[in-house]
């Protein structure tokens, strides 16, 4: 069905055929009417407003579909997630760390870049971030890893940083730092990047081979 | 297969069961046929080693302790996570998959027809219960196994074929084990009224803020849900008893308080009891001896405060949950006038 509609991005969700929400209207972390980019109508989705609001709406279009009038629901959710945004190189950020030092894009050309979005609230981040301190041990400086929080507390983002990795660069994402990485909708999100910039892979989650996959890219270009 | 044949394989199967040895026998034989194996073949990644070696411990540990349906369950998460482990470490193109798949795909259609036609009247409840579960589960897997290949990587399939193929051995494992039934047979029925009941209070439950900060608990519980249904409707019994009291263990743990020292010696007493009124049982109670196994083992030595809310949810709510559905169905379910799907996308492992 996600074939179908051309859906590359998730979250989506379908009545019976029909696309009534997609990764737009869930935004991307960090974006929200006070950020002024990137909000969806459900945006940000962990808040109890948020949540409100897509109940009333579903149970509207279940109504809406039950009274056979999908035509409405269609013309409302005319626009599929065909927008979503995969980005191909590494973005030109510039963000702060947690200790307050500079975290420049362009500072960490040369060797390979993983930038991983996670949450403190996200169990699977928490073994994918101990994962990553041990990878960052294993190849020392021929390898940049960047960190960036969304969406998380800051007195929590620093309790598990402080628990982890300090050669890691632990940051809290912003909402245009967020925004230039594309349509981050899950996390964790891995980007893996070549000495050029040039993306690699992305991982949306923590699939059971993650380590398999990275470390074997990294083999291949880390020397 | 003939269906002649087909029952012939079902009725060795269940002679073998008899003859054989005793369940505790056969879980540590089947563990260190495990362990044998990957001595052949080993384990790189080590935390995936880790994992492996943990579960194998927990059986024999269980076994040890003659909590045989916990050792089961054990055994149960160890075959498909070996299963899926041993399969992703696998290279291959996406054709490869697909023509792998489809063996696969025809080797599980066979086992569980085999193991579906095993005379599981005979053998304790429980067990038919957790063989019915992992049958459950082999469908599901194997198609998220395409999807994942074609939508992921091939590596990812491979993980989930894996895992199908494991929860197909365990399966055929509980087929072939020596857990007769002494009691009598408790009449299977569907439990769809308890299941959509149990349903709605969890949607009632899943409001701000604990669907936000219990979210994972949330998922864990509306899945488990989903299975006993599912099984509910193939007419899996047992399984979907054992899947419902599961759920109702989720979602009890939302709002178990902490225990005094006082109630600590309560809920001992209590668990204790239970435990002799399912021994002393006239009826074939086993799959309400599953949960009690795990209670036992919750507050056997040091348990911490999660661990005694868990156990005082198992006594005071999941046994008597067991118990209820035990009765005749107390209302018919009517089906709503029209319905819809509801079906949510969304990223893998997130």
């Amino acid at each position: 069905m996600a074939e179908r509609f051309g859906v590359k991005g998730y979250p989506s969700v379908f009545i019976d055929d029909v696309l009534v929400a997609s990764p737009r209207d869930f935004g991307v972390f960090n974006s929200g009417p006070e950020s002024g980019q990137g909000a969806g109508r459900y945006a940000p989705w962990r808040n109890a407003e948020s949540q409100d609001r897509f109940k009333n709406d579903l149970s509207h279009m279940i109504d809406l579909i039950l009274a056979g009038r999908r035509d409405i629901v269609r013309r409302e959710h005319a626009e599929s997630s065909a927008a979503f945004r995969e980005v191909t190189e590494l973005p030109k950020f510039q963000i702060s760390d947690i200790a307050g030092n500079p975290i420049d894009a362009k500072d960490l050309a040369g060797r390979p870049v993983v930038v991983e979005f996670w949450a403190t609230w996200c169990p699977p981040c928490r073994s994918t971030l101990d994962w990553l301190g041990e990878l960052k041990s294993r190849y020392g400086d021929r390898l940049a890893v960047v960190a960036l929080a969304v969406e998380s507390p800051k007195d929590a983002v620093r309790a598990v940083a402080g628990e982890r990795n300090k050669d890691i660069r632990w940051a809290i994402a912003d909402g245009p730092t967020t925004l230039s990485f594309g349509n981050i909708t899950a996390v964790p999100t891995m980007f893996v990047f070549d000495k050029a910039g040039k993306q690699i892979k992305i991982i949306y989650g923590a699939p059971p081979d993650l380590h398999e996959q990275v470390v074997r890219i990294l083999d291949r270009m880390v020397h | 297969m003939p269906a002649k044949l087909q029952v012939a394989a079902a009725v060795v199967v269940f002679a073998l069961r008899l003859a054989g040895q005793d369940a505790e026998t056969q879980l540590r034989s089947e563990v260190d046929r495990i362990e044998h194996s990957l001595r052949e073949n080993t384990i790189a990644d080590i935390r995936s080693k880790a994992n492996t070696e943990e579960l194998m411990k927990q059986v024999r540990d269980a076994t040890a302790q003659h909590r045989v349906f916990q050792s089961l369950e054990y055994l149960a998460e160890l075959h498909s996570f070996l299963g899926g482990v041993r399969n992703s470490v696998e290279e291959s193109g996406s054709p490869a998959f697909d023509a792998r798949w489809a063996r696969v795909n025809g080797d599980l259609t066979t086992l569980l027809r085999q193991v579906r036609n095993t005379n599981w009247n005979q053998a304790q409840n429980g067990l038919r219960a957790l063989a019915e579960s992992a049958l459950g589960t082999v469908g599901p897997l194997l198609s998220g196994s395409r999807g994942f290949a074609e939508s992921g990587s091939v590596a990812d399939g491979l993980f989930y074929l894996g895992q199908a193929q494991g929860e197909g051995e365990f399966a055929k494992f509980c087929a072939s084990l020596n857990l007769v039934r002494t009691g009598r047979a408790i009449s299977a029925r569907s439990i769809l009224p308890e299941l959509l009941t149990l349903q709605e209070k969890v949607n009632a439950a899943f409001v701000p803020p604990r669907s936000i900060e219990q979210h994972s608990r949330f998922i864990a519980l509306n899945a488990t849900l989903k299975m006993a249904r599912e099984l509910d409707a193939a007419g899996s019994h047992a399984g979907a008893l054992y899947q419902y009291l599961d759920a109702v263990r989720l979602y009890g743990l939302f709002d178990a308080s902490g225990l005094d020292d006082s109630s600590k010696k309560e809920l001992k007493e209590k668990v204790g009891a239970l435990r002799t009124q399912l021994t002393s049982s006239k009826n074939d109670d086993s799959v309400a001896a599953i949960f009690v196994e795990r209670a036992e083992s919750l507050i056997a030595g040091a348990a911490n405060a999660e661990e005694w809310r868990a156990a005082s949810v198992i006594a005071g709510q999941v046994i008597p949950a067991y118990f209820d559905a035990r009765k005749p169905s107390a209302g018919t379910v009517r089906p709503p006038h029209k319905t819809v799907q509801l079906t949510l996308v969304r990223w893998p492992f997130t």
